[in-house]
């Protein structure tokens, strides 16, 4: 005999991810989450934004990872707000987790968080953490079809970043392919060009400091 | 591996949906093109995550969903196997929407007309 159900299989999840989103909101918080492949420059990127705007806001981090607490200590001298999630076998946050990072965090004092993702394309995507916006990032070095390969993030994503713009000369990378796939799965997200190691990335920073209100 | 986190959120799901004295014999899952889910390793999943539990045994069917496209140009909505697929109006310009389904659609529970024979 059948019982017809409907239920969102990441129903429990979802649930926690709106307490987070009212705990944040409450707080004043605005969140970003963070996804982008591993070494695309998830945490150089947030080094370069502490170094440009770590004066006009104060930026909270959940970082992460399966293991070590390696991003954290990069961060941790930038910011006295950061806080290592050791997913162990997770390829992704969940909502819960965050909860958990989110009580050692004194968010009424923080103005932006943002949770860098475990560095993953797919897994992360799927789960609702209660932020505001996700970002995607992705780098010129993994190639120009990685949004065709990869659609869920730029269909989620309010924001994406092509990180890496100093190495387009030495990669095999065709800027037309890559803006256009984009536009396919997504007519209206927002793609921005940024090199974290060199600083370049201006027009970022002003996207943050606006959505934070500063 | 996000399919073994699928599953051991199904599992929560399938106990609060199922009624008390009814045996579960399988469950359907409605997945969409965008989640990226492996049947293979969706299926390996629910067995290690029902191992060892009340539910263990339960059969589990996915029932995956072509794309569904859009097109901007004479606005039909059609289904396809690839999500880059041109609509028949010539319009190159397609997106995908609804492709992010994710849902417990069924649970089947043993027949009790067996039990009176």
């Amino acid at each position: 005999m059948d019982i017809p159900v409907v239920e969102n299989v990441l129903k429990l999840n979802d649930e926690v991810a709106s307490i987070n989103r009212k705990t944040l909101t409450q707080a004043g918080v605005y969140t970003v989450d963070l996804i982008g492949s591993p070494g695309s420059g998830k945490t150089s990127l947030l080094e370069a934004t502490f170094k440009q705007i770590g004066e006009k806001a104060r930026i909270g981090v959940l970082v992460g990872d399966l293991t070590t607490a390696r991003d954290a200590t990069r961060i941790a001298k930038w910011c006295p707000d950061v806080v290592q999630i050791n997913t162990g076998k997770g390829c992704h946050l969940d909502a819960n987790q965050v909860r958990q990072g989110l009580d050692r965090l004194k968010l009424e004092e923080l103005d932006i968080l943002v949770i860098e993702n475990v560095g993953n394309l797919i897994c992360p995507v799927g789960f609702d953490l209660g932020q505001n916006s996700k970002v995607g990032l992705f780098s010129v070095a993994e190639g120009d079809d990685k949004p065709a390969k990869h659609p869920y993030i730029v269909q989620e994503a309010e924001l994406l970043l092509l990180n890496k713009m100093d190495l387009l000369p030495h990669v095999t990378f065709d800027m037309d392919v890559f803006k256009e796939d984009i536009t396919r799965i997504n007519p209206t997200v927002k793609l921005l060009e940024v090199c974290a190691t060199n600083g370049w990335i201006n027009e970022w920073c002003d996207w943050l400091l606006a959505k934070a209100g500063k | 591996m996000h399919e073994f986190s699928l599953a051991t959120s199904l599992l929560d799901l399938v106990r609060a949906n199922c009624p008390d004295n009814e045996v579960l014999e399988s469950i359907t899952i409605e997945a969409g093109p965008m989640r990226g889910i492996e049947p293979q390793a969706m299926q390996w999943a629910w067995e290690a995550a029902t191992n060892d539990t009340d539910l263990h045994g339960v059969k589990f069917e996915l029932i995956q969903q072509p794309w569904t496209l859009h097109c901007p140009n004479c606005q039909t909505t059609f289904e396809a196997d690839d999500m880059f697929t041109d609509c028949d109006c010539g319009c190159s310009r397609t997106s995908p929407v609804d492709c992010d389904n994710l849902r417990l659609v069924r649970l089947t529970v043993k027949d009790h007309a067996n039990e009176l024979v």
